[in-house]
């Protein structure tokens, strides 16, 4: 459904259509600091080297304060995925059908993103991808994930 | 608790479904006072009066809060109150509140009472809502996570990994609804579905479809529960029957689906972490999957249903879909699993899918399902859980103690 429709047949505003976007905690800002540079950078402990991602106050594993970023590769295989079609909020209908993916990072950690600059139905689990960062916002930029060419 | 310490003695229930002039605070009363009646007691006999939260319900929580219940149901020699919550396992957890006030001694009787009336909400709130529910709005939310989305990427990699295909999955959510044409209180009772009619109703997120996605509602459930001591008593005066808490067993994996534990993070083995819950359970109990009747799984969504199938010794893990789409899980089949046909048929109402399916544990015990009553009902099995699947509880259900 185009944005037009949409707001026609649901009486909406442009705020209704606005996307959620990620509201840094102080643990986080520097996730989305390395992001808007374009760079994909994981909290890493100094302590017992774990990896916290999504990123928390302390270390998870031995709650060290201890703690630097590191830059992640930006390579990834693809988990699992899912293709939505319907019954999404109202800000991502115009979107449809999009993809939600789970990505498991070369440096170990899974994230939650998108697949893009690929057809639906070439979408395979275990298939190689790299990052890409959609600014979405002059403070937000979105890590998403693309085929890595052969 | 000790096995066989507690006892459920009566519950109450009301229709589900879309009934937007029956509010929460209605459905309360009326469960509330359904389950005192049904348990052979009187409303002064309540010490305390647990309540379970309200998804997205903010006024009637407030007053739950503050200790609306017992003065609006007549509870005159109630001492306690509180809400207990946790995601969709709240019904778990209410229970071992419910224990830890009976133990204390401070009151022998526990009414739990659980409502919910989605229909005030619309579509695009609930949507909005439970992708919160599931899903990071940090991490996740920004690339359109719906709780549907979450769970069609737990089938994708649940089918890859443990070989069981759509039609399998389809086949449980043809058994729910069996099963939910049997209970009155039902939202879907009406009329049984075919695999083809679930692969063909309209795609929701693939692999998903919309019948293979539960429907959010109105409707609510309470239940009695006492000391075994207490519940003799109550049942050599007036003939109830007791049921009795046999054993526990929970698992605590994560909050986002990303930080899943290692057990649980290869989705076509999570039955493997749902695994240790389950024996931890059968254990206390001092029986196995051999000797329950009834298995009563609770995974909103069906591939949910065949993990826990896996998890709980129906049969060998993995071969869970076999299982189901032979008809052994349906009415009339060797394993009866899910007698209310839960989140998917039975009708989603947020916390309470658990409630619901325990209350219909209890009522097949008692030998009060009706139409969906198993024969000869002994012993079962009931687990919920909640959030982004992040957690599991098992308990082991028995009208007798063995």
């Amino acid at each position: 459904m185009d944005v037009n429709t949409l707001k026609e047949k649901f009486k909406l505003t442009d705020e209704d259509l606005k996307k959620p976007l990620p509201v840094p905690t102080k643990w986080s800002k520097p996730f989305w600091e390395g992001t808007k540079q374009h760079k994909l950078l994981l909290k890493t402990c100094k302590d017992c080297g774990h990896i916290d991602h999504p990123p928390y106050l302390y270390c998870t594993e031995c709650q060290s304060d201890n703690s630097e970023w590191v830059q992640a590769s930006g390579r990834a295989t693809l988990y699992a995925f899912a293709i939505n079609e319907v019954g999404v909020p109202f800000p991502f209908m115009p979107d449809l059908p999009y993809v939600t993916a789970l990505v498991d990072l070369k440096e170990g950690p899974r994230m939650l993103s998108t697949i893009v600059e690929c057809d639906l139905k070439d979408i395979k689990n275990g298939m190689e991808l790299e990052v890409i960062f959609d600014d979405v916002s002059p403070e937000i930029s979105l890590p998403k994930w693309k085929p890595v060419k052969k | 608790m000790a096995k066989g310490e507690f006892a459920i003695m009566g519950t109450g229930e009301v229709p589900h479904g879309i009934f937007p002039e029956r509010s929460e605070f209605e459905i309360a009363y009326t469960v509330a006072r359904n389950a005192v009646k049904d348990a052979g007691i009187e409303m002064k006999d309540v010490g305390a009066v647990l309540t379970a939260a309200h998804i997205m319900g903010a006024e009637y929580n407030t007053e739950m809060f503050f200790g609306h219940l017992p003065e609006a149901i007549g509870a005159r020699n109630n001492r306690i109150y509180a809400t207990t919550v946790s995601g969709g396992g709240s019904s778990s957890s209410i229970v071992k509140t419910a224990e830890g006030i009976l133990e204390s001694g401070e009151a022998d009787t526990v009414l739990v009472v659980h409502a919910q009336r989605f229909s005030q909400f619309s579509a695009n709130e609930q949507i909005k809502y439970f992708a919160h529910a599931g899903s990071s709005p940090e991490w996740e939310v920004p690339y359109g996570m719906t709780y549907n989305g979450l769970a069609a990427m737990m089938a994708n990699a649940y089918m890859e990994h443990s070989g069981t295909t759509i039609e399998q999955i389809a086949a449980v959510s043809v058994a729910c609804r069996k099963w939910a044409c049997l209970q009155p209180n039902a939202m879907f009772n009406k009329k049984e579905i075919t695999i083809e009619d679930v692969l063909k109703s309209k795609m929701v997120a693939a692999p998903l479809t919309a019948l293979m996605c539960n429907v959010l509602c109105d409707g609510g459930s309470a239940y009695v529960m006492t000391t075994a001591e207490k519940a003799r008593q109550i049942a050599k005066k007036t003939g109830v029957k007791p049921v009795y808490l046999l054993g526990h067993g929970s698992r605590y994996s994560h909050r986002f689906i990303t930080s899943a534990v290692p057990s649980f993070a290869d989705m076509g083995t999570m039955y493997k972490f749902f695994m240790p819950a389950a024996n931890d359970a059968y254990e206390q109990a001092g029986l196995g999957p051999k000797d329950m009747d009834i298995f009563e799984l609770y995974g909103a969504y069906p591939h949910l249903d065949l993990l826990f199938m896996d998890a709980v010794g129906v049969c060998e893990p993995g071969k869970s879909g076999a299982l189901v789409e032979a008809g052994e899980t349906s009415p009339g089949g060797k394993y009866p699993t899910t007698t209310n046909g839960e989140a998917l048929s039975f009708g989603h109402t947020g916390t309470g899918v658990g409630f619901a399916l325990f209350v219909e544990s209890v009522r097949q015990l008692q030998g009060k399902a009706g139409k969906a009553q198993v024969p000869d009902a002994k012993f079962l099995i009931f687990n919920c859980g909640g959030g982004a699947y992040s957690d599991v509880h098992f308990t082991v259900l028995g009208n007798e103690v063995p």
